[in-house]
């Protein structure tokens, strides 16, 4: 402020011009006043203060007019106000004065003074920057670091939410490898091994021969060569048998017959009576699979016996002849070339599907506990 | 500041009198009519503004001393008890747990190890509760059993039916608190079970994983549900395996947002360490499905094998029949064999102990293979009357035919030139009597009298193997001292302890202990091939011929012990141990092994007779063709078991 330029106050010189005039004038009142009213002061004493005081909001200048700085004590100190004018008229006068007093203030038109003001603006980039006051300095400083502060944090809390989706696919897949891992483990483990190659039907090789050659160049053969044969051994981890259900309630008839090894025989074809193989098939096959469960084996069998009873044999292998492809889809069976084959296959899987609903618990092998 | 406080109301008071006593314009003096009517202000009373002035500081003051009082007694003396009181209600200290380190074979195949899963919870009177309460606010919220039926049937359902949907629903009614749903869960179905059904929660569960199932189980052995170690190795080396948890303290606000910075004390988890076995999971894999198999066919009470590498002594396999699976539940497997027989339970070996006799009698020079020896149809001896498994007159067996036709005569006559001394201290180098120390718990020292002990019959009886017991290791172990050249070297099951951080800690390697020369236990192979020697005439022939693997020298002896019955104090006559141990190949033996059958009705191969050495056949066969092991460069020359 101090280094304000004197060039750039030109412009305002009216306006402290009539202040200082009027600053003038007020001493130059309270001089006169001291004259002969001494009294009058000494009268008001008392008040004195409290008019100050109560005066001091509505007419500043006047007060400050004397003292040179800011109050400094809560008591303001005694002033010479001038002395009010006693009488009305003497008021008129005084202010008859004041107003003769008073400077003309010469207003330029308006567009004068834009242009001036226009005029005025110095565009030298060193004085402009000189004119910036320090105090805009601080808060362009301080909006700036606040506007980075707040970018940041934004870009912080946006960033922690990729940082954690990331971290989440992360233990997602990491669990999915430890998952996939496991499964490996278990597969190439060598009981599970054992179990596959026993699954493709190999059984493992004995006493295998050897070839050798001599340093002659002779190959013999040590051992007796020969085909594997055998059974496949057992597999090393059978299920644990599970605590045998309780029974299904009445067990009417000899439960001992498995009805998965049950044989159905298929009516033959060539049964002297075809017309009345397709309606006695439909009854009988599906028939396995909802009684067999909870009947006796036997139900099912009794009338599929019945019927080839007379010129087919049992083990006769039922060409696909006319009348058979008609039972057999109708009995939910897959066409298959023989009809022994074909039974076990569609109560196998009728069996699993009913027990667990007649016995609970089910047998549920390594079921965690 | 101060000072101006007090000044404020009575500036306001002198603005709002002028207000309302004239219309004075600002700037202006008071009117002379404002000045005679004005009423005059009475002077003293509180109005002065030093009174006032006063008086606010007195107040200011005051309230500043009960702030700094108040400051002072927070700061001071019950600042520890407050610093505590917040610290409790804010610190929450988190444990992070560690993983339980792996048991792998000698190739680090994984035979045990953990990975995550979760635990399904849920609390039963709770959700129940909760449902009913939605249900009592709202009609549209479902009807709590319909509800719990849907999550029984839908977890069920996620869950492969493994528990079914009715004992789910049973456990989602039931009047407990907490339940588990299941346990071992994966984490991705888990995931999915909680999100469709928020009732069921998911809790941090390290399930430990056996991928062979009952492969090596005996030795591994299976943890408790606390995840600390409940049998076999997974106990013995517990504190190695299981590492040390973590724990991360710090402060958390009622809302249950971490205070930042306050994470303390930080102790990251030390994972366990991975424990390196000297199995190798294939060996371990046929030799113990081929001893179930042996046990199934001869109905054996048991059946147990042990092989073990020639050279350093490492079990590569150990197997008991009916060995328990610790990849299910173990409460359901009652019948199985939880223990490790191989260690644990000793018996008496039979004639396999002969090869302290034949050891001592080359050791000491005092027969060799191809004496001729007569030997007669029974012997005193003791004060009993010893006989062969084979009545005979006296017949010229040589030394080599003496073990080679198992004869307990034959061999008594020759522990009888060693004399009792020289054979304890024999059966003591062999191990026999002490602990093998090869890190598997639950091992048995077997028993060997005391010479001082001895009876008159005692050292009738030691030689051919009746009257001291020993572990199927310690027998396979004395087998292995005359296959490494006459150095014993003490098997071991641990190969390496590698700690989390990679850092090894091997077990020391035992000291290997010389029991006899090399040209003794090189004597000692040879004439023991003449148990596996076939003869069609039988004049030749050994007792183990059927041990015999073509192509290769094989050494070994058969056993056959009577068991003792408890009942009467002595041998039962149709109760047998029977035991077989070799090495092969005998010229460059690569294996030992060693097998008992505890009373078995047939052969292993179900073939009748009592003999255990199909069994070894068939391992000793297999392992020396899947090592590729180099044949023999000859069978070896015929040995004379019978002078003629």
């Amino acid at each position: 402020m101090a280094k304000r330029p004197a060039p750039v106050r030109q412009g305002r010189r009216a306006a402290p011009a009539a202040r200082t005039a009027e600053r003038k004038r007020t001493a130059g009142a309270g001089q006169r006043d001291t004259g002969g009213k001494r009294d009058a002061k000494g009268k008001r004493d008392t008040k004195g203060k409290r008019d100050t005081k109560g005066k001091r909001d509505t007419r500043p200048q006047r007060s400050r007019s004397v003292s040179s700085g800011p109050q400094t004590t809560p008591t303001a100190r005694p002033t010479a106000i001038p002395a009010r004018p006693k009488t009305a008229s003497q008021a008129k006068a005084r202010a008859k004065a004041r107003k003769a007093k008073a400077p003309k203030v010469v207003r330029p038109p308006l567009r004068d003074r834009l242009l001036a003001r226009i005029a005025d603006i110095d565009f030298n980039p060193r004085r402009l920057i000189a004119r910036v006051p320090f105090v805009v300095l601080i808060i362009g400083a301080l909006g700036m670091g606040l506007g980075v502060t707040l970018w940041l944090s934004t870009s912080a809390a946006e960033r922690s939410y990729e940082l954690g989706r990331a971290r989440d696919v992360n233990q997602a897949l990491q669990q999915q490898k430890e998952a996939l891992e496991r499964d490996v483990l278990e597969a190439q483990a060598a009981p599970a091994l054992a179990d596959a190659a026993r699954n493709l039907g190999m059984i493992p090789s004995r006493d295998t021969a050897h070839l050798i050659e001599d340093p002659a160049g002779n190959w013999t053969v040590v051992g007796t060569p020969k085909p594997a044969e055998g059974a496949p051994p057992a597999p090393l981890n059978a299920p644990i048998a599970a605590p045998a259900p309780p029974p299904p309630p009445p067990p009417p008839a000899p439960r001992v017959v498995d009805p998965r090894e049950m044989v159905v025989r298929m009516p033959d074809p060539a049964a002297p009576v075809p017309g009345a193989v397709p309606g006695a098939a439909p009854q009988a096959v599906p028939a396995p699979g909802q009684v067999a469960p909870q009947a006796i084996p036997t139900v099912p069998g009794a009338p599929a016996l019945a019927v080839p009873a007379g010129p087919a044999p049992a083990g006769a292998p039922a060409p696909a002849a006319a009348p058979a492809p008609a039972t057999v889809p109708q009995a939910g069976v897959p066409l298959a070339p023989a009809p022994q084959a074909v039974a076990p296959q569609t109560l196998a899987p009728d069996a699993p599907i009913w027990a667990p609903l007649l016995a609970q618990p089910q047998p549920a092998p390594g079921a965690p506990a | 500041m101060t000072p101006r406080g007090p000044a404020g109301p009575g500036g306001k008071g002198a603005k709002s009198k002028q207000v309302t006593t004239g219309k004075a314009p600002v700037g202006q003096p008071h009117s002379a009519r404002e000045q005679r009517v004005r009423e005059p202000l009475v002077a003293g009373g509180t109005g002065g503004f030093a009174f006032r002035h006063k008086v606010g500081n007195v107040v200011i003051v005051l309230v500043l001393v009960a702030a700094a009082v108040q400051l002072f007694s927070l700061q001071g003396p019950r600042a520890a008890g407050l610093r505590a009181e917040a610290s409790g209600q804010l610190k929450v200290t988190d444990v992070e747990k560690a993983v339980r380190g792996s048991l792998v074979d000698r190739n680090f195949d994984k035979l045990a190890y953990t990975i995550e899963a979760r635990a399904l919870t849920f609390q039963p009177l709770r959700i129940r509760k909760q449902l009913a309460d939605a249900k009592a606010k709202s009609p549209a919220a479902p009807d709590p059993d319909k509800r719990l039926g849907e999550i029984a049937i839908g977890v069920a359902g996620l869950l492969g039916n493994k528990p079914d949907a009715l004992t789910l629903l049973k456990k989602l009614n039931s009047k407990d608190s907490f339940v588990y749903l299941a346990r071992a869960v994966d984490p991705a179905i888990a995931a999915a079970i909680v999100k469709k059904y928020p009732e069921v929660g998911a809790e941090r569960q390290d399930i430990r994983q056996y991928p062979g199932g009952s492969l090596a189980a005996n030795i591994v052995g299976d943890i408790g549900w606390d995840g600390h170690g409940l049998l076999g190795l997974e106990d013995s080396l517990d504190a190695k395996l299981s590492g040390t948890d973590g724990s991360v303290t710090y402060d958390r606000g009622s809302d249950g947002v971490v205070i930042p910075g306050s994470y303390r004390d930080r102790h990251d988890a030390l994972n366990g360490a991975t424990v390196q076995l000297t199995l190798d999971d294939d060996i371990q894999y046929y030799v113990q499905q081929q001893v179930q198999q042996a046990r199934d066919l001869s109905g054996a009470h048991d059946v147990s094998a042990v092989v073990l590498d020639a050279k350093t002594g490492e079990i590569l396999a150990m197997s008991n029949d009916n060995t328990f699976d610790p990849s299910q539940d173990l409460s359901r497997q009652d019948s199985k064999q939880m223990g490790n027989l191989a260690v644990s339970s000793p018996f008496e070996p039979g004639s396999v102990n002969k090869i302290v006799t034949a050891a001592s009698v080359i050791e000491y020079g005092l027969s060799t293979p191809d004496e001729v020896l007569s030997v007669p149809g029974e012997l005193h001896m003791g004060g009993v009357t010893i006989h062969d498994a084979w009545g005979h007159g006296v017949e010229p067996y040589t030394t080599t035919g003496v073990f080679g036709k198992s004869s307990n005569i034959g061999t008594l006559m020759l522990a009888q030139r060693v004399g009792p001394e020289r054979f304890a201290d024999m059966l003591k180098k062999f191990g026999l009597g002490q602990r093998t120390g090869s890190g598997l718990p639950g091992e048995s020292a077997g028993l060997v009298p005391p010479i001082d002990q001895w009876s008159g019959s005692s050292f009738a009886n030691l030689p051919i193997g009746q009257g001291l017991s020993m572990t199927l290791l310690q027998m396979t172990s004395m087998y292995q001292a005359i296959a490494n050249d006459g150095v014993r070297i003490p098997p071991r099951i641990i190969k390496s302890i590698v700690a989390a951080d990679g850092s090894h800690q091997d077990p020391p390697r035992p000291a290997g202990i010389e029991v006899v020369k090399p040209e003794t236990a090189r004597t000692v192979r040879n004439m023991f091939r003449a148990i596996t020697q076939r003869d069609p005439r039988g004049t030749q022939q050994g007792t183990g011929w059927p041990a015999a693997v073509e192509g290769y020298q094989i050494s070994g002896k058969t056993g056959t012990a009577q068991q003792i019955n408890p009942a009467c104090g002595c041998y039962y006559d149709d109760h047998y141990w029977i035991t077989f141990a070799g090495m092969a190949p005998a010229d460059n033996p690569r294996y030992v092994i060693g097998i008992m059958a505890n009373n078995p009705a047939r052969n292993p191969d179900g073939t009748p007779g009592h003999s255990t050495a199909p069994l070894f056949h068939n391992i000793a066969a297999w392992l020396l063709q899947r090592e590729n092991v180099p044949l023999s460069a000859d069978p070896g020359p015929p040995l004379v078991l019978q002078a003629t």
